[in-house]
């Protein structure tokens, strides 16, 4: 398999440590895509949290292992990414009827276009690590950006 | 023991590829040997062989969507355990539970 870094779809902007708790769900969409639009992922927030609500429709995206994978596809993503959010404690994840504590979440921002493969890739082995105890280590105990990067880059070698 | 599976999901991102991993890792915490095959966004990736199909001791469908090319499996109906991929990742274990 091609060697894929997460550091090129990781953004440095939309990625938080140690955010207080969430009330809900949709707080953290609209903390989330302020992130997004701030670093220039989506040109329009309301858009891309209804395309979030969308997919929270057909199906769960509570992962258990206190992550939350939401994702949302459409015109508003101009360049596609992935944000992350540590909380200081979890809080509680409501989604297509399902009910968990959610303490990591990966928000992924998918473009229309169909040239993405690439970022498909490394969202297909990003979605394969958080599988790994391991990888939920490096999220839990990382203090910046960099280290979080640097532990993924050796974990994956 | 050989495992063969295939994942798809709704928006073929994110459960597609989680589920693949925890059905390899699990199949490789118990020594057993194990294919899957990923429909997913990229198209099909790692399609499973006729041989692979017919060997297999166990077969999981892991799939919110339609299988493609699920002729291949007609003649080994006993077989295919039906399951989603989100049970899948939240708890790998069920693929060996009755």
């Amino acid at each position: 398999m091609e060697k894929v870094n997460l550091a090129d779809v990781l953004v440095k902007e939309a990625f938080v440590l140690d955010h207080e708790p969430f009330h809900s769900k949709e707080e953290m969409f609209a903390f989330m895509a302020s992130k997004f639009k701030e670093a220039g992922i989506i040109d329009d927030e309301a858009k891309y949290i209804v395309s979030l609500e969308e997919r929270e429709a057909i199906g769960s995206t509570f992962m258990g292992n206190l992550i939350g994978l939401p994702h949302g596809k459409c015109e508003a993503v101009k360049k596609p990414g992935i944000g992350f959010c540590r909380c200081k404690e979890p809080f509680i994840y409501n989604s297509f009827g399902e009910s968990g504590e959610v303490k990591y979440v990966f928000m992924l921002a998918i473009s229309m276009d169909q040239g993405a493969d690439h970022y498909m890739r490394v969202l297909a082995k990003l979605a394969g690590l958080l599988t790994h105890e391991e990888f939920i280590d490096i999220l839990e105990h990382g203090k910046s950006y960099e280290e979080v990067m640097e532990m993924i880059q050796k974990y994956e070698n | 023991m050989k495992v063969v599976a295939i994942t798809s999901c709704a928006t073929g991102i994110a459960h597609t590829y989680m589920a693949a991993e925890a059905i390899k890792k699990i199949c490789k915490e118990k020594g057993y040997d194990c294919k899957v095959e990923m429909q997913g966004a990229l198209g099909i990736e790692n399609k499973l062989k006729d041989k692979d199909i017919k060997e297999a001791d166990m077969i999981i469908f892991a799939n919110d969507v339609g299988v493609s090319k699920a002729e291949r499996f007609d003649a080994y109906k006993d077989k295919i355990k039906k399951l989603t991929p989100h049970a899948v990742i939240q708890n790998p274990k069920i693929i060996f539970e009755d």
